[in-house]
């Protein structure tokens, strides 16, 4: 069949559906009239020959619908047509409705979570420039991530490996901008931490390696494009303003690129503050604590015996290391 | 006399319609009847087949449709061969020749 013959045909199915049906209604119907009118010409009595007219026919709706099957596009109308039926009966049974709307409801969030948690995952990880260069740094003998701040003084100190070693320890504070004090999770990092990460900041500045002078000695805190978004209205007055953390006056120095939020997996903090700063803001002092002695095995092997602490691991800082050479093993 | 009737193979019914309706318009019960004598009461088709294949050869545009009135005076819808119907006749006859003959040849060897 010609390509246009074949689509007029198809339109003239669609839209013209009824003409086209009132059409073949017509059609049986005088053929079963006829059949009768045979019927009757052959000597039948008048009920007898519509009954043999009707068993020849075999069920006008039966004939009618196998026409309708062949009809170019009919798949489009019956498609329609279910949709409409459905419709009915979703309107007749609206306690059948609710429970399907709050089931699909229910399973759509559900998605979406799993998604979200994919997203932070594997679709969007750690944006940085040069993730593949990052590597996080663990102990081999226990496998724990964590590591105690005078070990990673040491690692830091002593690294040929890598350009540069950061670390971070996530913690939540209360925050406190005047008027409605409220909790957040935050990261405390050394100061290098996003020098090491290799990025900008949105707004104002970050804290650098720089900044630190001991215990205590910078009270800064870079925010989060979303938390500033939120809490700030996209205020960008907010640099240079000093807010409570746990009560003590930190001074906001700027806010992060939105298209980063920490190096954790699934918690994204809410701002970052200097880690040397950690005892005004977990309110007891464990950055000298030491952990135990351990063997790394990783891009450095201290010598056996160089850890000589106690066995407090209270400050337990995870590891970020940032360097372009794969460690040797 | 009872013709023994004997279903009819797949693809012979448009042939059979194009024939029947080559010697002129007829509308459904016309054809059927028509049919019924060309092959001599052995095919005699049921609407069940013959208004699908009708109206699938209109699609095809082989043949026309237009309203008419019966013998009886009843309104009737009448079809007839177009141009495309007349060759797809002549395709038809020359591919039911050929199957016939290879059947034929076939049934014939020892």
């Amino acid at each position: 069949m010609p390509l246009l013959a074949k689509a007029r045909n198809f339109f003239r199915n669609l839209f013209f559906f009824d003409g086209r049906d009132n059409d073949l209604d017509q059609e049986i119907r005088s053929h079963l009239e006829m059949l009768i009118d045979e019927n009757i010409r052959a000597g039948m009595p008048p009920g007898e020959a519509q009954r043999a007219a009707r068993i020849e026919l075999g069920g006008s709706e039966q004939v009618k619908e196998q026409v309708r099957d062949l009809r170019i596009g009919n798949w489009l109308h019956s498609v329609a047509s279910d949709c409409r039926f459905g419709l009915r009966q979703l309107r007749k049974n609206s306690g059948f409705t609710a429970v399907a709307v709050a089931t699909l409801a229910l399973g759509i969030g559900a998605n979406a979570v799993v998604f979200g948690v994919l997203n932070a995952l594997v679709i969007r990880p750690l944006n940085v420039p040069h993730a593949e260069s990052l590597w996080g740094l663990e102990r081999g003998s226990d496998n724990a991530v964590n590591q105690s701040y005078p070990d990673y003084l040491d690692l830091r100190d002593r690294n040929r490996s890598f350009e540069d070693l950061a670390a971070y320890n996530v913690t939540s504070v209360g925050l406190d901008t005047g008027n409605n004090p409220s909790s957040a999770w935050i990261l405390e990092t050394t100061g290098n931490y996003f020098d090491a990460l290799g990025i900008q900041p949105y707004l104002g500045r970050f804290f650098h390696a720089s900044d630190e002078h001991g215990p205590n000695s910078a009270p800064y805190i870079v925010l989060t494009y979303a938390y500033w978004h939120s809490h700030f209205q996209d205020d960008r007055g907010v640099v240079g303003r000093t807010v409570q953390v746990n009560k003590h006056p930190f001074t906001i120095l700027g806010v992060a690129p939105p298209e980063f939020r920490g190096t954790l997996l699934i918690v994204f903090p809410d701002f970052w503050v200097p880690i040397v700063n950690q005892e005004q803001v977990e309110g007891t002092n464990v950055l000298n604590a030491r952990g135990k002695p351990r063997h790394f095995d990783g891009a450095w092997t201290p010598q056996g015996g160089r850890y000589s602490g106690t066995s407090c691991c209270r400050s337990q800082l995870d590891w970020l290391i940032s360097g372009k050479d794969l460690p040797e093993r | 006399m009872k013709q023994e009737q004997t279903a009819l193979l797949q693809g012979t019914l448009d042939i059979l319609i194009l024939k029947s309706l080559l010697a002129g318009e007829l509308h459904g019960l016309g054809v059927s009847r028509r049919i019924h004598q060309l092959t001599g009461g052995t095919f005699s088709v049921k609407p069940g087949s013959l208004f699908p294949a009708l109206h699938r050869m209109e699609e095809e545009g082989w043949i026309s449709a237009f309203w008419g009135d019966s013998e009886n005076n009843r309104r009737a819808k009448y079809y007839r061969l177009t141009k495309a119907g007349r060759k797809q006749l002549e395709v038809e006859t020359q591919k039911w020749g050929r199957i016939s003959s290879a059947i034929a040849r076939a049934l014939e060897a020892s």
